[in-house]
């Protein structure tokens, strides 16, 4: 396929899985009155809208489109680069245990009984300390490799927090706060609203900037270190820099959306098959492919039926088997 | 023949089997088939979960060992007699969290092991390898909401306090038929939504014993999901669509949370001021744990549906934990119960 068929192709894929969303509903919501609602925000005169079509679209459909794009780009991102840098396809974003941690700080604050915005704010704060204790611990160890020591460390400190969520979870009150700390752990985009995107949104942009700006450096992060020292890189401050970046994703992701497991892994792994292993354009393809996919998965989770399906089982149903279609194929330029 | 209907044959089958044994009434068996104890033998029972700690509560308390699910300090917090909130916390036996072991329980020395909730296979099985390893027999009791008189008559005849359970049965059996009453005075059934959780978006659907008691109002659950009956997501928008005529909650922060957030403000009901709070403490009156606790929300829900005043609503509580909890509340604590600082 040339690009003169395959830029436009792809262009029409997401706008159709963008149109699909928007269409998409439990309220009756055509797209001709989304036009509408934009147009009244903008000034336009509109007498047919009612102010609670106004409303579902602004603070409901419109939120929850946008996070699922930005939360999808930005696992997708975060697995890219922990795949890049740790030069392992197996990996995915929580190898360092920022889900672990996030997912021990939201489920504490379930346990406290706390307001939504606490829980939101443990999860991230406990995502970030999880992976700022697995970096330190890692320095300190004996361990020649230091990626290997970080990984190791990680899934140490990740089987930790599982213990303490476990524990979490038997203390709980099993007819209110269980179902709760489950649910969660499954996520799910249901509970998003415009002031969780407005507070994720600084995280994210700090996490995504950096790895767009150095992700040249990736391709040199790929070699063997010494290699890579030798072509003049700091290689301990490059990849600090990078985790740093993918663990605000991830963790700004999880806040907000709970545990979406899979999307991290997989998506780099399409998106190698589609455009190579080349980091620079690894990383947009990732981003992109993530962003829709999730729209598309949390598409289908609000509206196959009247209660909201988890999405993590959705986005292993779907992506799974695209995978291996892609897989068997024999795939594109890369690997 | 289809899977589903051989086994509800082979169900209906086992039910015709004990028929002869209900009519008899003179041998009652555990769960496993042990045969239980006399009932002046049955000096120490151990509940094994939520709801069958306040079963045993209103009827024997005097013989529970101590608590499954309910925590003393709380009682203690919230007006019960000391001489309930004075037994330990024994943790569950079966089920989702479970933490009082076996050998715990066998060294209890407990004559009767009391189950009251769900009679699915799962439990079932459960009962009887309790009852196998430990030796003490288990009995497991029904517990959906409109055959609560029912249960409470056949745990009394198991422990012989009949006529305490004949006076909590006949209470039990008053208020469900008041509510039954409130349904059929409605001209037409309001529809409701259940809140749950932090952001009140996970709720229990239509059948699911988290909303029986208030179904059993006459009030119809907006949440639906087929043959589904438990508890589920949903979101805002799907909210907005079923427009529910009210919305019933037990968490205090989720119900404050609406009543200023601009879009829950677009709901009918939040804007008709038909948002409902019920209490949640020392454990939930609606749901959580789905218990004769119920008994007391759905009184109450009827009371503040049809506009009662305040001393009223103080009134039945205080009734309620007089009859059925054993204990007396001054004004000021059911005051307390019904509007926490």
């Amino acid at each position: 396929m040339n690009d003169r068929i395959k830029y436009p192709l792809a262009a029409g894929i997401c706008l159709s899985i963008l149109c699909f969303a928007a269409a998409s509903g439990q309220y009756p919501l055509s797209l001709v009155q989304q036009g509408q609602a934009l147009w009244h925000a903008i000034g336009g005169d509109v007498a047919a809208l009612d102010s609670k079509s106004i409303s579902v679209f602004w603070h409901l459909r419109l939120p929850r489109i946008l996070a699922a794009l930005m939360i999808g780009a930005g696992l997708a991102a975060s697995g890219a680069a922990y795949q890049g840098m740790f030069r392992n396809p197996l990996v995915s974003p929580d190898i360092l245990g920022v889900s672990a941690g996030a997912g021990l700080g939201a489920v504490l604050g379930i346990y406290l009984d706390l307001p939504v915005y606490n829980i939101q704010l443990f999860a991230f704060l406990g995502g970030l300390l999880v992976v700022a204790l697995v970096c330190l611990l890692a320095r300190l160890s004996r361990q020649g490799d230091p990626v290997l020591s970080l990984v190791l460390v990680g899934i140490a400190i990740g089987a930790l927090c599982g213990a303490g969520i476990s524990l979490m979870k038997l203390l709980a009150d099993p007819y209110s706060q269980l179902p709760s700390i489950t649910f969660w752990l499954m996520g799910g985009l249901s509970d998003i609203t415009l002031e969780d995107l407005k507070s994720s949104l600084l995280p994210m942009i700090l996490g995504l900037v950096p790895l767009m700006l150095l992700r040249w450096r990736m391709n040199l992060l790929s070699l063997a270190d010494d290699e890579a020292s030798s072509l003049g890189l700091n290689i301990a401050k490059t990849r600090l820099i990078f985790i740093l970046a993918a663990t605000l994703l991830t963790a700004a992701a999880v806040s907000i959306a709970g545990i979406i497991g899979w999307l991290g892994l997989v998506v780099p792994h399409i998106a190698r098959l589609l455009v190579g292993a080349d980091f620079r354009r690894l990383l947009p393809m990732s981003m992109l492919l993530g962003a829709f996919m999730l729209l598309l998965t949390d598409t289908l989770a609000r509206t196959l039926a009247p209660i909201e399906l988890p999405l993590g089982i959705l986005t292993a149903c779907i992506g799974a088997p695209f995978f291996m279609f892609l897989l068997l194929r024999g795939g594109g330029r890369g690997q | 023949m289809d899977r589903r209907s051989v086994i509800k044959g082979g169900l209906s089958l086992g039910l015709l089997a004990f028929l002869p044994m209900l009519a008899n009434g003179t041998e009652l068996t555990s769960n496993g088939q042990l045969s239980l104890p006399q009932a002046k033998d049955i000096k120490r029972v151990v509940s094994a979960g939520g709801p069958a700690d306040l079963l045993l509560l209103a009827l024997s308390p005097e013989k529970l060992l101590g608590y499954a699910h309910l925590k003393p300090a709380l009682l203690q917090q919230h007006g019960f007699a000391p001489s309930l909130w004075q037994k330990p916390r024994l943790g569950r036996l079966v089920g989702r969290n479970a933490s009082l072991s076996l050998e715990k329980l066998m060294t209890l020395d407990a004559d009767l092991v009391v189950d009251y909730g769900n009679l699915s296979q799962n439990y079932q099985s459960m009962a009887q390898k309790v009852e196998r390893i430990s030796g003490v027999p288990f009995l497991l009791l029904d517990g959906s909401l409109a055959g609560t008189a029912a249960q409470l008559r056949k745990l009394g005849q198991v422990l012989g306090v009949n006529e305490r359970a004949d006076f909590v049965a006949k209470r039990t059996a008053e208020i469900l038929s008041d509510a039954r009453e409130f349904g059929r005075s409605l001209a037409e059934p309001l529809s409701f939504y259940f809140g749950r959780g932090a952001t009140g978006l996970e709720t229990g659907v239509t059948g699911s014993i988290h909303t029986e008691a208030i179904e059993q109002l006459g009030l119809k659950n907006v949440a639906k999901a087929g043959d589904y009956r438990g508890l589920a997501k949903v979101s805002l928008e799907q909210l907005m669509a079923w427009e529910p005529e009210l919305i019933i909650s037990q968490d205090p922060a989720f119900i404050h949370y609406i009543r200023q957030d601009p879009v829950w403000g677009t709901l009918a009901a939040v804007r008709n001021k038909r948002v409902y709070w019920l209490p949640n403490k020392p454990f939930g009156w609606i749901d959580s744990p789905p218990g004769i606790n119920r008994l007391l929300g759905m009184s109450y829900l009827r009371l503040l549906l049809s506009g009662a005043d305040e001393q009223a609503k103080q009134a039945l509580v205080k009734d309620f934990y007089r009859d059925f909890y054993h204990s007396e509340l001054s004004g000021e604590q059911a005051a307390n119960l019904l509007h926490p600082a």
